[in-house]
């Protein structure tokens, strides 16, 4: 990790605490039109979260004054470019498969994402791709008669 | 062989020409069977078992294919036949009160209307029956108890607002007393809890007692008459309670379905009740089968309904 | 009875029927070893299909597909820290250690022995002991159940990792968690937002895949170094008749472990994930390092294991004597048995000894095989998928939970609501929120808190029917002394001279 990051960026955990006493509060809102004995237990939880998350930041702003307290820094992200292409191409994948099907996505999407990733040896990445759509077109249609999203050519 | 490769040719040619002509060959291509509970559940059991009986009654080769799109006690699957193309090409299991039940308790996208109601299948009546080893044997022990201090008779259930929740609700006002609901998530708990004396007593299903007959007290049936399966069991009409309730399993299909298609697919249903090969099949899988097609179907869920909404009324469940 | 016993093994025997065991297993390791399948997925696949079969023969591959997936969860548990199944989650805590060090292949086959050990002593229990075992199911009732729920949640205590703060907020996601859906004592939806497909509650397939196997999944593709993966991929495995030998010091482990698995096999709602947590729990504080565990003590992989092998012939004594099934796979497979007309019940013993107990030699067999056919499919096949190229294998990988996940109940919702948990879970994982938290707190939460308010209804709302039961007294005793236990030895121990520090 760069120290200069990290003098840069808030603390990982700040954010988080926020986020999730962000996320708590919103749900306790919705929590009051449930009844008493149904409601018990998840406030609990919420309020629960949202105490241990002002903890949490508590806790990044008296690591910073003190030298005995600690708020370990973790690194989130190996490559931030990677994670978002990674977070895109799901995104893609689980869209299209609802558009056009499973099997041609499947089929077009493994290899052009394992050769973005690094994965260059195209005769093997093609191979690999056919073994493994049709490996999974033997096991979800022939063996489990499991229907996946149809493809676009047959409906 | 011959034969049937010019008819399924013929059979294509027509379907070529125009739609209406096509429908009087109906089924032309699979059916789908829609089931509201995942596979191994009683209702798609009796699904895959009237399945292969419908296909053979429906004639012109067809095929009937069992979905299961579980979730929501069964609301999923019957919302989508509620929405699927009324062509004959979807339909779909029904079970009562349950169904009915859902349009009052949550916002269900589906009503009364949005059904042709092609055959109840299996008729499944409540009995009360209290653990073996328990004090109370007979209805008047029960009532007793119950009546002596509001709440003392605990009942278990599988789930609320299903068809022992509505008998429950009536025994109460049969009975005049107040009784504790235990609503475990499904019926293995409910069951086990029975079974081990936690509860009092316990609503279940015919089906579900016939071969426990050791190990509950049958206190009585919710039929108009005495039940075969069941001898010796009074019904709580004889016992001078006027109760007669039961879990209703049945087949609907989207509403607007064409005429010929709605009696071709009523024919087939009638046809395999009268199998005795079904009769036997369904008694072994424990369906206690009783059929009412058609419009007397859409009256007795018309009835199921009113019920549904009067309980619903009085007491609602949540 | 014994007599049907011996008079059901010959048509087991036969070709037909054990091949159809066979296969299971097979095709159960491989369902088991793909997250996102499980074994009651696989189960239910498989009722339309034995429709038109022999009951035995159909019966046998369900047998054996129940014990193959509850062993094939392990092999990526371990190579990869992505459990197949929920109950391998706690076989990933020590697995995935082993792995690094490269014992992988020893513990795999740790994970196989001990997978069999449980099966066997639970297909031997549901032969010999199924009536009695089936009267303990019934003393179970809210409370005792409350109460076997609290015990393991007790365990969340051993959990929580390093940063305690973190740990507990793991722990309450998980609750949380637990509570989405149909809150079937009041009827009311508890956090739904109107989607009827939550009403059922988080599948636990489905927030595990999002948990478990999506983070590794996106590491894979994210590092940017493409790291050699031949020696990841070697296990350094000897024949695994030679590896049982030094198992053997595992034995008390084993049986205790089986003790666990078959007692909450019996309970309903609880299942074998509950079983593997408790064991391994149980395992650990039994041991006389506990250190070690977490960095990869075989002995955590065979508890585990053990246990939740255990637990799948023991969830069909109360399913085929009261009809009543323990788990959700017995479930199903009493819908299977319906299929042939076979009702569960003292008849179904009486009309159809040889079905019945046909079924149980089945699942002995299943859990014999799974040595043999484990073994050779483990350390031969699925470790050369480590061998992949990095990239390649993430995308199969993410690949293949998406359709895992659809193919539980065919719809897209799951897939949205796993990639959700995805995201939560790849954040959780680099700020080192503990994952196993969660995961405990999703079986158990709501499993307690619903127990607790029906045992409250049964009792009128007096508290005192919590402990009014001996049942509910035993399992409270042994919490108190698990509890107590560590700080009475510590106690004992700082007042005992301790050689080897003077």
């Amino acid at each position: 990790m760069k120290p200069t990051a990290s003098k840069r960026a808030p603390h990982p955990d700040l954010i988080a605490g926020i986020a999730i006493m962000a996320v708590s509060g919103f749900l306790l809102l919705r929590t009051p039109d449930m009844p008493t004995m149904s409601s018990v237990l998840p406030i609990t939880m919420l309020i629960g979260l949202i105490g241990l998350a002002a903890l949490l930041i508590l806790r990044v702003f008296v690591a910073h004054r003190s030298e005995r307290m600690k708020a370990p820094r973790h690194r989130i992200f190996d490559s931030r470019p990677r994670f978002l292409g990674i977070i895109a191409s799901i995104g893609l994948y689980v869209g299209s498969v609802s558009l056009i099907g499973f099997y041609t996505t499947t089929a077009v999407m493994v290899p052009i994402v394992a050769w973005c990733f690094g994965y260059r040896d195209i005769k093997r990445l093609l191979l690999a791709d056919l073994i493994f759509t049709g490996g999974l077109a033997v096991i979800f249609v022939l063996l489990m008669g499991q229907d996946l999203p149809t493809e676009f050519f047959i409906r | 062989m011959n034969a049937k490769l010019t008819s399924l040719a013929a059979a294509l040619c027509l379907a070529s020409v125009t739609s209406t002509q096509a429908l009087a060959d109906y089924p032309e291509k699979k059916i789908d069977l829609i089931v509201g509970y995942a596979a191994g559940g009683g209702t798609d059991v009796m699904a895959r078992t009237v399945a292969p009986f419908l296909e053979e009654y429906l004639g012109n080769d067809a095929t009937v294919v069992v979905k299961n799109m579980p979730g929501a006690s069964g609301q999923i699957g019957v919302t989508a036949v509620a929405q699927a193309d009324p062509d004959g090409y979807t339909i779909g299991t029904y079970n009562l009160p349950g169904m009915m039940a859902r349009t009052l308790d949550r916002d269900a996208d589906y009503s009364a209307d949005s059904f042709s109601y092609l055959a109840n299948v299996v008729n499944d009546p409540n009995v009360i029956v209290t653990p073996k080893g328990s004090d109370i044997d007979t209805m008047d022990e029960l009532v007793d108890a119950a009546q002596e201090r509001d709440g003392a008779v605990t009942v278990s259930m599988s789930s609320l607002g299903g068809d022992d929740h509505f008998f429950l609700i009536r025994l109460s006002e049969a009975t005049d007393a107040e009784y504790t609901i235990v609503p475990f998530s499904g019926s293995a708990p409910a069951r086990s809890a029975l079974m081990g004396g936690h509860v009092t007593m316990g609503i279940i299903n015919l089906s579900e007692v016939v071969n426990f007959r050791d190990e509950f007290n049958v206190l009585g049936i919710a039929t108009e008459e005495r039940s075969d399966l069941l001898k010796g069991v009074p019904t709580f009409s004889e016992q001078g309670y006027d109760l007669i309730n039961g879990s209703l399993r049945g087949f609907i299909a989207p509403a607007g379905l064409p005429e010929d298609v709605e009696s071709s697919l009523i024919t087939a249903f009638e046809k395999t009740y009268e199998d005795p090969e079904f009769q036997e099949a369904m008694l072994k899988s424990g369906n206690p089968v009783n059929l009412t097609t058609g419009e007397g179907f859409e009256a007795l869920n018309a009835e199921q309904l009113e019920l549904a909404e009067r309980v619903w009324n009085t007491s609602p469940w949540k | 009875m014994y007599g049907s016993l011996i008079d059901a093994l010959p048509a087991v025997l036969s070709l037909g029927n054990f091949a159809a065991v066979v296969i299971g297993v097979i095709a159960g390791i491989c369902i088991g070893a793909l997250p996102g399948l499980s074994a009651t997925m696989a189960v239910s696949v498989l009722i339309p299909f034995t429709f038109g079969m022999d009951p035995l023969i159909a019966l046998g591959m369900m047998a054996g597909i129940y014990n193959g997936a509850m062993y094939g969860g392990s092999i990526p548990a371990v190579l990869l820290r992505i459990p197949g199944t929920p109950a391998a989650v706690a076989t990933s805590f020590d697995g995935y250690p082993m792995a690094q060090q490269g014992k992988g292949g020893y513990a795999l086959q740790v994970s196989v022995v001990s997978s069999a050990i449980g099966g066997i002593a639970s297909a031997i229990v549901l032969m010999l002991l199924a009536p009695p075992l089936a009267k303990v199911t019934l003393l179970f009732g809210p409370s005792e159940v409350f109460w076997v729920a609290v015990f393991g949640l007790s365990a969340i205590v051993f959990l929580l990792g390093g940063d305690v703060l973190k740990g507990l907020m793991s722990a309450c996601f998980g609750v949380f968690v637990s509570l989405i859906g149909l809150d079937t004592i009041s009827g009311f939806d508890r956090y739904t937002f109107g989607h009827l497909e939550l009403l059922d509650g988080i599948n636990i397939v489905v927030l595990l895949v999002g948990l478990y196997a999506l983070p590794p999944a996106i590491a894979l593709l994210e590092e940017v170094i493409d790291v050699d993966t031949s020696t990841a991929g070697k296990l350094n495995t000897v024949s695994i008749w030679k590896a049982i030998p030094s198992m053997l010091r595992f034995w008390k482990t084993w049986l205790r472990s089986a003790v666990i698995g078959v007692f909450v096999g019996i309970l309903p709602g609880a299942g074998g994930s509950m079983g593997a947590f408790l064991s391994y729990n149980e395992a650990r504080r039994a041991s006389h390092n506990p250190d070690n565990w977490g960095k990869g003590e075989p002995e955590g992989v065979a508890a585990s294991e053990t246990s939740n092998n255990a637990d799948t012939a023991s969830a069909l004594i109360p399913a085929l004597t009261l009809g009543i099934p323990g788990t959700a796979v017995a479930a199903v497979m009493l819908g299977g048995l319906l299929i042939h007309g076979l009702q569960p019940g003292p008849m179904l013993f009486r009309d159809n000894p040889d079905i019945v107990f046909g079924f149980m030699w089945q699942f002995l067999f299943a859990a014999i095989l799974l040595i043999i056919l484990g073994g050779a499919l483990a350390t031969n096949s699925f470790a050369q998928v480590l061998r992949l190229p990095r990239p390649l294998l993430g995308a199969f990988i993410i690949t293949l939970v998406l359709v895992g996940v659809y193919s539980i109940n065919g719809r897209m919702f799951d897939v949205y609501l796993m990639l959700g948990f995805g995201l939560i879970g790849y954040f959780m994982d680099k700020l080192k929120f503990p994952l196993p938290p969660v995961v405990l707190g999703l079986i158990l939460g709501s499993l307690a808190e619903q127990n607790l308010r029906l045992a409250l209804r049964i009792g009128g709302g007096e508290w005192g029917v919590l402990t009014a039961s001996t049942t509910s007294q035993v399992i409270i005793a042994m919490i108190l002394l698990v509890v107590l236990m560590p700080l009475i030895s510590r106690v004992l121990r700082r007042n005992k001279p301790q050689p080897s520090t003077s």
